[in-house]
């Protein structure tokens, strides 16, 4: 539980530069202006490492973090990402931690997340979020964060034995 | 243990985000949104600073030979605009003398404040905008927003939230931003509203069917409802759909800002019961 601080600061740190207008700037690059999702592949990264009760916190966090700045209903960041989070840990005692396992769950929550974005839209406020929205996130965004996920596996497996001992102190 | 841990905190935080979807509709939640974003704005800011420092420090290395070439193309472009602003001279002139005579309104000029943009969605669903002005800047929900693209000046939207150093636009493509919008060729006038997530593209509706609409012809804020100044550009017509039933066509925009790439915009420090309040005046 030592590690909630440190971790929550580097997801607020990702939530910054997510939001910045640079970061945004990638959306000109890519189709139907989409950028890859950082802060869903660290989450997939957390709950793979740390179970589900650390990802839940944490995608809450994170999810939250990105409501506060959104124009969207606020909550509905956090949910997704709580979800996220939640299932990549019950997922982590049956499945070995793996390149090949975390893209295909980042595939596959991406998927998910775009799914719940649609369900919450649709039974909220929204309603004018139409299976075209659905389908430029389905696939566009999956592929984008399914390329970047490999760079964070690396980068997360040399942090995480960090992580790890902070808890041991 | 464990998994009555795990189930406790994944109860508790999904009910915890759905009270605040279900809040967020009734403006309960708006409070808590501006508590936090007293506390994270400012480091948005920085982070936003501090990037944007690294990146202009690459970017003039590389750009520096480019540069002295658009300096002396300035520089000779200058020269040119210094003769036409003689001639814009003279022309203002003759047409103040003719708007006398026409006892034509003179067009209120407003002023405006420069603000930078600290952060924007950090999903691609939206295309929220935060800068770093607030009311101690005396901005004031409601305020219309532009900004320049191509020596052009360009609707962004309007300020939804105001605190004391930073504001939240809504932009033009959102779905949830109405204005009133006009087809300069045919004047023809309508509500023009957002489409984002769906669409990048801006959709003016309530146009009569048997005007005839034209792709390319610029489209203006006409000034209807009080909030942007009229004659202000919006895009260009992309895409008309006339339908053989119903009263009206549906035209689709291409907005002149590039959202995407946009840093910065100059707040109008217009408020929109100025106009009413002039109106009343006039009778």
């Amino acid at each position: 539980m030592r590690r909630i601080i440190p971790v929550t600061i580097v997801l607020l740190l990702l939530t910054l530069l997510q939001a910045s207008p640079l970061y945004d700037g990638i959306r000109t690059g890519t189709v139907f202006g989409v950028k890859p999702d950082m802060l869903l592949i660290i989450i997939v990264l957390l709950g793979f490492e740390f179970g589900s009760f650390e990802a839940i916190i944490y995608g809450f966090l994170a999810g939250f973090a990105q409501d506060i700045i959104s124009s969207g209903a606020l909550g509905m960041n956090a949910l997704v990402y709580l979800n996220i989070g939640f299932a990549a840990g019950a997922i982590r005692a049956r499945i070995t931690k793996s390149l090949p396992t975390v893209l295909v769950f980042t595939f596959t929550a991406t998927i998910v997340k775009s799914i719940l974005y649609f369900v919450v839209n649709s039974f909220s406020f929204d309603t004018s979020i139409t299976l075209d929205f659905f389908r430029k996130q389905l696939f566009f965004e999956t592929v984008l964060n399914t390329i970047l996920a490999p760079l964070f596996f690396l980068l997360f497996e040399r942090i995480a034995p960090l992580l790890r001992s902070v808890v041991r102190k | 243990m464990h998994k009555n841990r795990t189930f406790i905190a994944y109860a508790s935080t999904m009910l915890l985000s759905l009270m605040f979807i279900v809040f967020s509709k009734a403006d309960f939640s708006l409070d808590i949104k501006k508590i936090y974003a007293v506390v994270l704005f400012p480091f948005q800011h920085g982070a936003q600073r501090i990037l944007r420092n690294v990146s202009d420090f690459r970017a003039s290395i590389s750009e520096l030979s480019r540069l002295r070439t658009e300096l002396q193309m300035t520089r000779e472009r200058l020269s040119l605009f210094e003769n036409a602003a003689v001639e814009y001279e003279e022309i203002k002139n003759e047409n103040k003398r003719l708007a006398e005579l026409l006892q034509q309104q003179k067009q209120i000029e407003y002023r405006t404040v420069l603000a930078a943009i600290i952060s924007k969605d950090p999903q691609s669903f939206y295309n929220t905008i935060i800068v770093n002005r607030g009311y101690q800047d005396d901005v004031e929900v409601g305020m219309p927003v532009i900004a320049y693209r191509d020596g052009m000046k360009g609707v962004v939207g309007k300020v939804i939230e105001v605190s004391r150093k930073y504001s939240k636009i809504l932009p033009v493509i959102d779905e949830n931003c109405k204005i009133g919008g006009m087809l300069e060729a045919s004047r023809a006038t309508g509500i023009l509203s957002g489409q984002n997530p769906r669409s990048l593209m801006c959709h003016l509706q309530y146009i009569d069917r048997n005007v005839l609409a034209v792709t390319n012809d610029t489209v203006v804020t006409s000034g209807f409802g009080g909030v942007f100044p009229k004659g202000l550009i919006i895009g260009t017509v992309a895409k008309i759909d006339r339908k053989n039933y119903g009263l009206f066509q549906d035209i689709y925009i291409k907005p002149l800002i590039d959202f995407s790439t946009l840093e910065d915009v100059y707040i109008i420090k217009k408020r929109a019961e100025d106009e009413f309040i002039r109106m009343l005046d006039r009778r």
